[in-house]
């Protein structure tokens, strides 16, 4: 699965993109691939991901970047909380359930 | 309390996300921000000139004014042209948003920008004068960039465009497709010039300067950015990222107001605007909106245990101006506790810095450096005036003694519920 994180700058996402990189290491999860980006530059790369997160301070535009997204690439918001301490777990079961379609 | 927060939030989304919408507002941020990386690298390259001003002499001077050449003709081509690359940074932004982006739409947008600011000079053959390429042509950018695009999409919408049959190549099609645009906005631009010389007397980029004029200069005083910064940090209550929002309206200025300083600075000159770019990142906001520093601090020697972990994954961010963990973490966001000394608290701050640059106690901004430095760092870089460090934590402190009582309010608090539910599921 091949994850794009979305903030306002790709700064506070980069670091949960670490985090999410570690995560996977640790946890033995094959065929993942995560970036972090700006909302200036995301659609210059959201063709090669599957699925789109945002920071949740850049919520109010869900509705613009899902409309780049197209029906076809789930887009979620992370919860404030999980955002903040970089929660891996909750952020990796958000990931699954947008894929499955939920 | 929450009923207000509630009417405050229905309030701000709809603003927030109508300021989204204006594409043209987008446009013209993103290109200005994208525009700064070529400023920055210009301003860093004067950093042998200042060192050069600070020594004065000796054989560090001397081989300081060995090396300066070359660091001055990258400023030259930087700075001194960044009209032209604003001008095409921002008609790529636009023509994103319209879908109808390429590299032809940014070369036009460079092309009209050049009409628009490029003169001759006088018994030079071939010369042309470059007053307005740099900083004064900033504005004109805006124009270049917005109306390239606009021009386009109407052309493009309304089918005047030569189309090729299918069998033609691609490469081939796309070049003659983009003749008529192209002709139409470079014929506009050269009209503009010519009218504004003729009926106005002025060429076009000092005409467009004496008509913004009211709204240039209105930018740069203590009343805008205290609104700037009370918005930034209301919207942040609300988990909005305030500097990313108003930024669409000020960012434009504070970088056209950096460039100016710069330029003014290699000429020798005094620069005159204190709401730069860096001012706003490295003085107002530094280690985050709300100058959050000294809260993270107060969470990692916390009795919570929560407050100790949310503040030990936000010290590191903290320190080069990220601060979501602290907002969403602590949180600062929709909490009660925090309106006061978030929200209102940064207000106090934004006055002392104005009055420090204003009263010249502290330099002014002469260059623009990377940003997400750490704190004290950008400010000096910003102002090689070690004051400006000074300045920096003096901020900081004040906002300690804002966040403290707050935080400590708001701690016990937390402590008392934990201790009751502990007593709780002992008595279950």
């Amino acid at each position: 699965m091949k994850v794009l994180l979305v903030c306002a700058g790709g700064m506070s996402t980069s670091i949960i993109m670490k985090k999410m990189r570690d995560y996977a290491r640790t946890n033995d999860i094959d065929d993942f691939e995560v970036q972090a980006t700006g909302v200036g530059s995301f659609r210059d790369v959201i063709d090669a991901f599957d699925v789109v997160l945002l920071g949740p301070q850049i919520s109010y535009r869900f509705d613009e970047i899902a409309g780049v997204a197209g029906s076809k690439k789930p887009v979620g918001v992370i919860a404030p909380t999980d955002y903040a301490l970089g929660n891996c777990q909750a952020i990796f079961k958000q990931v699954e359930s947008l894929l499955k379609g939920e | 309390m929450a009923n207000a927060q509630d009417k405050l939030m229905k309030a701000l989304m709809p603003v927030a996300t109508w300021v989204e919408k204006r594409k043209h507002l987008q446009a013209v941020k993103d290109g200005m921000i994208g525009a700064t990386a070529f400023i920055i690298v210009g301003s860093m390259c004067l950093i042998p000139m200042a060192l050069m001003n600070l020594i004065g002499s000796g054989p560090v001077y001397d081989f300081l004014g060995r090396i300066n050449p070359f660091f001055l003709k990258i400023a030259g081509f930087t700075n001194d042209y960044i009209g032209l690359y604003a001008a095409y940074l921002i008609a790529r932004s636009l023509a994103k948003r319209d879908e109808i982006d390429g590299p032809i739409i940014g070369i036009n947008a460079v092309v009209v920008q050049l009409i628009l600011t490029g003169f001759s000079v006088d018994g030079v053959d071939g010369a042309v004068a470059t007053a307005y390429f740099g900083s004064q042509g900033l504005f004109v950018s805006i124009i270049s960039g917005l109306i390239t695009v606009d021009i386009t999409q109407l052309f493009i919408t309304r089918g005047w465009v030569i189309k090729l049959p299918d069998s033609v190549p691609e490469m081939v099609a796309n070049s003659f497709s983009a003749l008529i645009p192209v002709a139409a906005t470079c014929g506009i631009a050269s009209l503009i010039t010519v009218v504004s010389q003729s009926a106005a007397g002025q060429v076009f980029p000092a005409l467009l300067q004496t008509l913004l004029a009211p709204a240039i200069t209105s930018m740069d005083t203590l009343p805008a950015l205290l609104i700037v910064i009370f918005l930034t940090q209301l919207l942040w209550f609300f988990g909005l990222h305030g500097p990313s929002i108003t930024q669409a309206v000020w960012a434009p200025f504070a970088i056209a107001y950096a460039t100016e300083n710069v330029a003014a600075y290699a000429a020798g000159e005094a620069a005159t605007h204190v709401f730069t770019y860096g001012f706003y990142y490295n003085i107002l906001q530094v280690t985050g909106s709300g100058l959050t520093l000294a809260l993270v601090v107060f969470m990692m020697l916390s009795k919570c245990e929560t407050y100790k972990a949310v503040g030990r994954a936000a010290i590191v961010p903290s320190l080069f101006g990220i601060n979501e963990p602290v907002i969403f973490g602590l949180p600062i966001m929709l909490n009660p506790f925090m309106f006061v000394p978030f929200v209102l608290g940064p207000l106090v701050p934004t006055i002392i810095a104005w009055f420090a640059f204003k009263s010249g106690l502290v330099g002014m901004p002469v260059a623009v450096p990377p940003g997400f430095m750490p704190p004290g760092v950008g400010a000096f870089l910003m102002t090689y005036d070690w004051k400006a460090v000074v300045l920096v934590f003096v901020l900081l402190g004040v906002m300690a003694v804002f966040y403290y009582p707050f935080f400590k309010a708001m701690e016990r608090e937390t402590l008392a519920r934990e201790k009751q539910q502990e007593t709780e599921a002992h008595e279950a």
